[in-house]
């Protein structure tokens, strides 16, 4: 086996009186790509919200790449290596594409203070290689032609791949992608489909999302984890999540599938 | 003992009448998830109705009271109806300024008509004195204390028991759900918003009789006693603000009989600003600030940033004219304008960084320019530092102050950022007016000395070109900044933090040195500003002149660097050239910033937004309720 990547272990987050998320156990491999589905309320979004450092698990471990992750700040996980896009889109609205890729890319800015002032020799040798970054990461996304439009005017597909390419910016180990299809009509989920296998097998990017949309998961998955009611109810390649009678009768309900 | 007691009794009596105050404060945050900047022109003008219906009308006193209150409770239906109605979709710091704007107009109009200075309730307003136990109380308090508890049960009554109450309730919940069960939503917030309205006219009536004596600006200050009274009881709580009214009231009166009667208005500030330091959500709140966060500015895309090359006209031709204009402009006074026009830039341009690029409604901008002046006016006059030298290191420590003044705001958002950095400048204030020793109060400071350039001390065009260079400077520093990755996170930040923050660019830091440049280049203008005029007392350093430099980044338009520093020359030069106008400088800022918001958000120079602006302020919500 390799090695895990991500190690959840026991973990739980109570709001008040609900238990979103209940002892959850589950690992993501270097290179792997794992789904975690499961019906609405199952707790999908806090799991992801506690490895992000978006709030404190209640209880449990998480650990990435050999780094305990609970109780670092948000803003840490990113030099962690983890990249994240949110179930409801979180792109700098008033900042073009390419702008957004930008700040994606803030972290790898070296220049110090006073060479951003003087807009020193550094500093625009930098600017230069952030820039050409970005590009390359406009071009990987298919985001050339609205480069340079603000993401507001975008349409939702555009906004969701423009999400994406920010936290690619990041340089993430492993890329969390919270409900990426949602929105997007057919073609754009074929399309994402193919990208989201390109980031794996050209780039090498680790992938762990959480998504509704069905084909889409079992099409592309190495492992898909189901959860309901915070718990993890079954794990496996998709034929086996497929066929087990538990994910059945709490999620995918008769016919389907 | 007795001491105490009457000292607890004289608390609670003043107390009351913040409670008021606090009520109405927290009724319409509670409805609409605003902070009425406006609630001190109740207070003013309820109680010249009062007075003039007592002295010039010869009316009984409760019929002059009621007056007063029924004329506050009109205010209120003004302002929501001017100042908040028709900003309704927009995002929910506008109406903070247009209610500011709208407020600063009326209490004007106070001071237009009935003079600015302090002056009587009514000459023949008498008050019997009792003996109560241990303790004498005067008719006015006793009155005071009575009004206040019906007040009190009359608002729980309606509030619980009648079915505008329930409705009230079912909007400060979820206005959109209570629209589609068919509560008219518009009515209602216009009539709660009276009633808070009423509640601050009450308080400005019952404060006036309690001293006898009323002045234009005194509904400012009991409006920050509102807020204080409000935020220490957990904004959007009825019971808390009561609660924080009366604390506030006995802190006051200890404060003032066991330790200074001068830092008695000190308390009100420094306790919006702990308050909001060490707990927010205040003491009885619960819900505290995820309700706040959808007072966002980002349905405003701002305008190009312009680039940092002396090349391009934008930047080259204006410095080219300003270089030039003493050799057109040779008159002392108008030279002295523009030296005062490029000041005023050069502050506008540091809040800008702040307010529209940074997306934080900071009230606070005076401080850090008073910072600036009395640095360098205290190290050049009482030790001797050469100018060049006390203007170095005025401006730098401005900008440690900056940071530290950035750090209480780094947990707060909205309308919170508002009333602590308005609550901090107001700290500032009183420390410049009671810490004598150091700063000789209201005195001020005479005699900074001018700097010398090559043996010859500076004058007219001398200071005119310094403050040329440090406005000059100043864009290039912001605009080098802008256009790096700091100014792209900056940006961004305004938009979305969390997002930001997943990136791996930490918020704070961003804040903290938005905050640190900004306050270093104000830092820079106020020290300027003292040598310039060799004079400096706290009264340049009011509050009030944090929101006239707000109303300059306004006027300009948020996120406008050019907006701003032609904001900041227009505004400083128009009291100047309407001279007659000079008096009511604040009046045109409040109707400037009244109408700029209602007719050009963006401002002058802004950049309009060109989608529906519906959709902006829902799809941005609290990160709890993400809860998959």
């Amino acid at each position: 086996m390799r090695n895990a990547l991500l190690e959840v272990t026991d973990l739980s987050r109570r709001f008040g009186g609900l238990t979103a998320v209940d002892g959850l156990n589950f690992h993501v491999n270097d290179g792997e790509i794992v789904s975690i589905i499961g019906p609405n309320g199952a707790g999908k979004t806090t799991a992801f919200n506690l490895i992000t450092c978006i709030y404190p698990p209640s209880a449990g471990a998480i650990s990435f790449d050999g780094l305990n992750l609970v109780g670092l700040p948000l803003h840490r996980i990113a030099a962690a290596g983890i990249g994240r896009t949110f179930q409801n889109l979180r792109v700098f609205a008033n900042l073009t594409a390419r702008e957004n890729i930008l700040v994606g890319l803030t972290r790898h800015a070296r220049a110090s203070f006073l060479e951003t002032l003087f807009h020193g020799g550094r500093f625009r040798a930098e600017e230069e290689a952030l820039a050409a970054e970005a590009d390359r990461l406009v071009a990987l996304l298919d985001l050339t032609p609205v480069a340079d439009q603000l993401v507001r005017n975008l349409p939702y597909g555009d906004q969701r791949r423009v999400e994406i390419a920010r936290a690619l910016a990041t340089k993430p180990k492993i890329l969390l992608l919270d409900e990426p299809a949602a929105g997007m009509t057919p073609p754009e989920i074929e399309e994402l489909n193919g990208m989201i296998r390109r980031l794996r097998d050209e780039l090498g990017k680790t992938v762990l999302m959480v998504e509704h949309h069905m084909s889409l998961v079992m099409e592309i998955s190495d492992r898909i984890i189901v959860m309901d009611q915070g718990r993890k109810i079954a794990e496996g390649t998709p034929d086996e999540v497929r066929s087990n009678p538990l994910v059945i009768s709490a999620y995918l309900g008769s016919g389907v599938v | 003992m007795d001491l105490l007691l009457q000292v607890i009794a004289n608390g609670l009596t003043v107390g009351g009448t913040y409670a008021l105050g606090a009520i109405g404060v927290s009724l319409v945050f509670g409805v609409l998830n605003i902070i009425n900047f406006g609630q001190g022109a109740s207070y003013t003008v309820a109680a010249y109705i009062a007075m003039v219906l007592m002295v010039s009308a010869g009316a009984p006193v409760v019929v002059a009271f009621a007056g007063g209150i029924v004329a506050a409770f009109v205010v209120g239906w003004i302002v929501e109806r001017i100042a908040v109605r028709p900003l309704r979709d927009q995002p929910l710091l506008m109406s903070l300024i247009t209610t500011m704007g709208l407020g600063l107009i009326i209490e004007n109009l106070a001071h237009f008509i009935f003079g600015p200075q302090t002056q009587p309730l009514s000459p023949t307003l008498t008050a019997d004195v009792f003996q109560l136990g241990m303790i004498t109380v005067s008719t006015w308090e006793l009155v005071t204390l009575a009004v206040v508890v019906a007040a009190i049960a009359c608002l729980h009554y309606v509030l619980h028991h009648t079915d505008f109450g329930t409705a009230v309730r079912a909007v400060a919940e979820d206005r959109r759900a209570a629209q589609l069960l068919g509560i008219d939503v518009d009515r209602l917030i216009v009539v709660s918003f009276c009633i808070a309205s009423a509640m601050g006219g009450a308080a400005g009536v019952l404060g006036a009789a309690l001293y006898n004596s009323i002045y234009p600006t005194m509904g400012s200050l009991s409006m920050t006693k509102a807020f204080a009274a409000s935020v220490l009881g957990g904004m959007e709580q009825i019971a808390g603000a009561i609660v924080g009214g009366l604390l506030l009231g006995i802190a006051e009166s200890v404060t003032s009989v066991y330790l200074s009667s001068a830092w008695r208005d000190a308390i009100a500030f420094g306790l919006l600003v702990a308050v909001l330091v060490v707990k927010p959500t205040g003491l009885l709140g619960r819900r505290g600030l995820d309700k706040v966060e959808r007072t966002n500015l980002s349905i405003f895309p701002l305008p190009p940033v312009p680039k940092l090359d002396l090349r391009q006209p934008l930047l080259a031709l204006p410095i080219a004219i300003a270089i030039a204009l003493p050799l057109v402009v040779t008159d002392t006074y108008y030279l002295r304008i523009l030296t005062i026009m490029a000041m005023s830039g050069t502050i506008a341009l540091s809040l800008n960084l702040i307010a529209g690029f940074a997306g934080l409604v900071s009230l606070g901008h005076a401080a850090f320019y008073g910072f600036g002046a009395y640095a360098t006016a205290i190290l050049s006059t009482r030790y001797g530092v050469p100018t060049w030298i006390s203007m170095g290191i005025a401006i730098a420590a401005t900008g440690v102050f900056g940071a530290l003044f950035a750090w209480p705001m780094m947990r707060l958002r909205g309308h919170y950022v508002a009333m602590g950095t308005f609550g901090l400048s107001g700290v500032v204030w009183m420390v410049m007016l009671n810490w004598v020793d150091l700063t000789r109060g209201p005195m001020g400071i005479r005699a900074i000395p001018a700097p010398s350039f090559f043996g010859s001390e500076l004058r007219g065009v001398g200071f005119y070109y310094l403050i040329l260079a440090i406005l000059v400077i100043s864009t290039f520093v912001v605009l080098a900044l802008l256009n790096s990755p700091f100014g792209r996170a900056l940006r961004a930040m305004r938009d979305d933090e969390l997002g930001m923050a997943s990136v791996g660019v930490d918020p704070r830091v961003i804040k903290a040195k938005v905050f640190v440049v900004s306050a270093a280049i104000a830092g820079a203008a106020g020290a300027f500003w003292a040598h310039y005029i060799s004079f400096i007392s706290p009264d340049s350093f009011t509050p009030v002149a944090s929101i006239s430099y707000l109303a300059m980044v306004v006027l300009g338009g948020l996120g406008s660097v050019p907006g701003a520093i032609f904001g900041g020359a227009v505004l400083a030069a128009l009291p100047e050239l309407l001279r007659f106008a000079s008096e009511y400088r604040l009046a045109i800022y409040g109707l400037i910033m009244v109408l700029i918001i209602l007719f050009r958000t963006q401002g002058l120079l802004g950049r309009r937004h060109d989608i529906p602006s519906r959709k902006a302020p829902v799809a941005r919500r609290a990160v709890v309720k993400e809860v998959g």
